[in-house]
């Protein structure tokens, strides 16, 4: 399974590199030099899972006398396949951060934080939280969390067993209008099979910066094979070296050349007509909604000429259904634009129209792990909530088990949501506006924040309770879906360095109990553990040993066209859900909310290779590479940045409506002349976190607090700046 | 001869540092170390505009100056083509620092096993010890575009001249660096420009001020001065003889 190594390697290696440790950071020397410095070094491998994004790849942890030294990437897990990232290289030496939390911590009268015992901290968070439904109903609590594995099954489980529907998740600032899209024409989202694609379209998703180390290689291997590589992106991104042509389109039109493209495969008759027989509904409908959405028509919105539109939509037709676009993830309309559920479903519906569905070279559905879950007579679970999770019937069209976690601090400042738990969760600066935040989670009566590191949602909570690190505990069993799939592990590499933390299971069942709903809590980790394996024929000593395992009877089917989880079972060109909602039944036209005129510019946003949210923006390892290149600059095209005579690296001021920051500017060609660019990871302001804090600026100060209307996303990019040079 | 190369292909190369992450976990080097770095060009105006991200290191030279100019013969050549630095031997002089054509030896605050602080060369080994293991230096391995591959001498130069041929369409400028007048290097690159456009100089050579310094005047001047004081006087001689390679760093 893994690469022969011999344990002398290690220790030769290490004696040549024992001394070059250096000076001056010493965060990295103190614990380096005990790992390395040993020659009878101990080495040991522990297959485990990385958390620096959520892909959480496969990874093979490398010890050295119990401290860890280095990692690679799992060949059996379908997302490493071998190799990792930046992220999953560097983040996990957050084990020795400097600046972890480290016990419980609690806000007092003056603001401070002081240490509290996890005895204090349970008692008290429980008898508030008992007090506050006893007052307000179980409906004023609510709990935010970036899943992850053991969330997943007590966080979930914990705010049911209290009562309250209102569970979120962070896909509010993340994906959920694509997913809108997506689940509301072809009843989910499927996976682009790249590999073997002949012609793929990304539309703002970029493998070269959101990276996950399958799709990349997968991108890779295609062009191999000679696929044709489009990307559509205002910035010529970072996945430009694997792509044939670059369409830098306009920002926030991404609708209108996807219509005009389905305007071209209806008007030439080049759709996969026995497809839509079979498998659609209201195609009559959205044809005669499209005839208006000529290529020429979309060249004046977009800014990318008819014939280069008509002429991509003709190839990728004659090489259907080997021809895919790509189904993206945050950008480009993940959560991005007024216009972006609408994207997605004009995105789903033109693949619906090339018949790519569930074949080699499209959109294939992914098979489930299948686990199994805790026998209910043994260990009973609580009963779904009667009340309806808040935000459901303001963005019914939004995916329901996610919701829209931005109601949180709306229903607080209205004075309705009385208590909140975040959970591996940086709301306040991920989520949306970071003053509106403050001001609502002020509001609120308790704030319980749950994390690893002194964040910004941690430091407007009353209390803060530590994790220990990912790599420094066991998580719940999880499955991972796909071609094959696969049921992994988590596992604790290395003993906790700080031993006053407790793991999300833990720190769940203690709340539980202290909240008197402790009888939904009887379980151990591992009791749910041996129940997930059951049904796969696993043991937990197998899946220990191995971390990640592909259930070869797991596999998706391939060629067969399954029936669509919507409510006509068909894809629907025509939605009523969207027509009961007070939107249109078949995609339409909307314009972007707000447009840069007179030398204003929109601020986009994305990400960087080297980082994940805000979450590793403290991690000296990765912080390192933004400082030595500069990487937190605005990115701003060369020409436009001349006509204001601003010069690369000079310091310049971002204004909006909300905000105005200082940073330095980076003058490049890769970047349509309507938007300035900045990556979405920095801005920490947290005290706390010195490393980061101080480098670059947060988009999000800048993105006004307010709610895509068909799934309550944060519109991240419907932000119009000004920038000019700041005086030396 | 040794027997493996790399080849780093700048136009797979998607800018992640993922290699130079991978390569300082391995080398137990703290954040403010790395035996990679990074530079960008772009060509052209917007929209008609390249992209290539540079992914530079040792590139472990057959006539390695820093070799021939150490005056403590703490580098040497691995029986896998690897330039080797010995960090006992190493006593900090900067000469090979200050001669590298390439601007790749670095000469860095490190620590001893007393816990003193004390000047070493510091660069890439082509992870040496692995590779006398029979593995793959950790850069390559981590890749998943395959910009960096390592394996037998041989087939990595016919790699890359397959590669050239494929990439030569959409870069018509693109070449193999494995300078000739260094002898031809263990690590070789598929630029997608030219050399300098990189701050790479297309002659690189070793200096025959070099090769007599190393060769005649070391072993000549030890015998008549000793070795200390030859030592203590050959860091202003070589600084004078040879030029100090310059590179500009930055990418995205």
């Amino acid at each position: 399974m893994l690469k022969p190594v011999s344990r002398r390697s290690f220790i030769k290696a290490s004696a040549a590199t024992a001394a070059a440790v250096s000076l001056t950071s010493f965060d990295m020397h103190s614990w380096m030099a005990s790992a390395s410095a040993d020659e009878k070094a101990a080495i040991s491998k522990i297959p485990t899972t990385c958390n620096g994004c959520s892909s959480q790849c496969g990874m093979i942890a490398y010890t050295k006398n119990g401290r860890l030294w280095k990692l690679e990437g799992h060949p059996d897990h379908p997302r490493s396949k071998g190799t990792l990232c930046a992220r999953g290289h560097g983040y996990a030496t957050l084990i020795y951060s400097k600046e972890r939390l480290e016990q419980p911590m609690k806000r007092m009268e003056n603001g401070k934080y002081e240490p509290i015992s996890w005895e204090q901290a349970f008692k008290e968070i429980g008898d508030k939280l008992k007090e506050i439904i006893k007052e307000h109903g179980p409906e004023s609590v609510a709990l935010v969390q970036d899943p992850r594995p053991t969330g997943n099954v007590y966080a979930t489980r914990f705010i049911k067993a209290l009562g309250s529907p209102n569970y979120y998740t962070h896909h509010v600032a993340c994906n959920n209008s694509r997913d809108t899209g997506f689940n509301h024409t072809i009843g989910g989202v499927p996976s682009a099979d790249i590999a073997n694609s002949s012609y793929i379209m990304f539309i703002g998703r970029s493998y070269g910066d959101g990276i996950r180390p399958s799709s990349m290689s997968a991108l890779a291997q295609a062009k191999e094979n000679g696929a044709k590589v489009i990307i559509v992106d205002p910035r010529k991104n970072n996945t430009s070296p694997f792509a044939d042509q670059w369409l830098p389109i306009r920002p926030g039109t991404d609708l209108a050349l996807v219509l005009a493209m389905a305007h071209i495969l209806i008007e030439k008759d080049l759709y996969d007509a026995g497809f839509i027989e079979d498998h659609a509904t209201g195609f009559e409908e959205f044809k005669k909604e499209v005839k208006q959405y000529t290529p020429e028509w979309a060249e004046k919105v977009t800014g990318i000429d008819a014939q280069t539109i008509k002429t991509i939509a003709t190839d990728m037709a004659q090489l259907k259904p080997k021809a895919v676009i790509e189904q993206s993830w945050r950008g480009a309309f993940g959560c991005n634009y007024k216009n972006s559920t609408e994207t997605g479903r004009a995105v789903a519906l033109f693949n619906a129209m090339l018949g790519n569905i569930q074949q080699e070279g499209g959109y294939i559905f992914g098979a489930s792990a299948g686990l199994g879950d805790l026998d209910p007579d043994q260990f009973p679970a609580p009963q779904e909530p009667d009340a309806v999770k808040d935000g459901e019937e303001d963005f019914p069209l939004a995916p329901r088990g996610r919701g829209v976690a931005n109601i949180v601090p709306l229903r607080a400042k209205e004075g309705k949501m009385k208590a909140a738990f975040y959970h591996h969760s940086n709301a306040a600066l991920g989520y949306g506006n970071p003053e509106y935040y403050k001001e609502a989670l002020n509001e609120m009566d308790l704030v319980v924040t749950i994390d690893v590191q002194m964040s910004e949602t941690a430091l407007l909570s009353h209390y803060v309770l530590p994790e220990p690190s990912y790599m420094e505990r066991d998580d719940a069993v999880d499955g991972v879906g796909g071609g094959t799939a696969a049921v992994v592990l988590r596992q604790k590499a290395v003993d906790r360095v700080h031993p006053n933390t407790k793991p999300a299971d833990e720190i769940f069942t203690e709340l539980a109990k202290a909240s008197g709903v402790g009888e939904y809590f009887t379980f151990t980790l591992e009791d749910y553990n041996k129940a997930a394996v059951e049904p796969l024929g696993i043991t937990m000593d197998e899946l220990r040993e191995k971390g990640s395992i592909p259930l070869e009877d797991k596999k998706a089917e391939i060629g067969t066209v399954p029936e669509f989880n919507t409510p006509s079972g068909k894809v629907e060109f025509a939605s009523q859900t969207f027509e009961d909602a007070g939107f249109n039944a078949v995609p339409t036209w909307i314009p972007p909310l707000v447009e840069p005129k007179n030398g204003s510019y929109r601020l986009t946003t994305g990400k960087q290779a080297i980082h994940s949210h805000t979450q590793t923006a403290n991690i000296p390892m990765l912080m390192q590479i933004t400082k030595d290149y500069d990487l937190e600059r605005l990115w701003m095209n060369r020409q436009e940045a001349k006509k204001k005579g601003i010069q690369d690296s000079d310091l310049v001021e971002v204004s909006s409506d909300s905000a105005s920051s200082t940073v330095k500017v980076k003058l490049t060609d890769r970047l349509h002349p309507e938007t300035v660019y900045i990556p979405s990871h920095y801005g920490i302001t947290s005290k706390y976190l010195t490393t980061a804090k101080g480098v670059g600026f947060s988009y999000m100060e800048h993105v006004p607090f307010h709610f895509q209307p068909m799934s309550g996303c944060s519109m991240i990019h419907e932000v119009i700046v000004d920038v000019r040079k700041v005086d030396a | 001869m040794g027997q493996y190369r790399m080849l780093v292909d700048v136009t797979k190369c998607i800018g992640c540092y993922s290699c130079r992450v991978a390569c300082q976990m391995e080398n137990d080097l703290p954040p403010d170390q790395s035996y990679i770095s990074f530079c960008e060009v772009e060509k052209g105006e917007y929209p008609n505009v390249e992209w290539v991200m540079h992914r530079f290191s040792c590139l472990h030279c057959e006539d390695a100056v820093c070799e021939k100019v150490c005056p403590q013969n703490a580098i040497s050549y691995s029986q896998t083509g690897a330039v080797v630095v010995d960090q006992e031997q190493c006593i900090g002089c900067e000469y090979c620092e200050k001669n590298c054509p390439f601007g790749r030896a670095k000469v860095e605050l490190c620590q001893d096993k007393e816990g003193n602080s004390v000047s070493r060369a510091n660069k890439c080994t082509l992870c040496n010890g692995k590779v006398l293991e029979g593995m793959t230096p950790a850069c390559a391995s981590t890749c998943y575009t395959e910009a960096i591959v390592f394996g037998e001498s041989d087939e990595i130069l016919q790699k890359a001249e397959q590669r050239l041929a494929e990439v030569k369409d959409r870069y018509p400028d693109a070449n193999i660096y494995n300078p000739e007048g260094v002898g031809g290097t263990h690590t070789i690159y598929l630029l997608a420009h030219k050399p300098e456009e990189y701050d790479l100089e297309s002659d690189a050579t070793t200096p025959a001020s070099a090769i007599i310094w190393k060769d005649y005047a070391q072993p000549l001047g030890k015998l008549l001065l000793g070795a200390t004081t030859m030592a203590v006087i050959g860091g202003a001689i070589s600084n004078r003889l040879f030029n100090k390679g310059e590179h500009h760093e930055g990418g995205e």
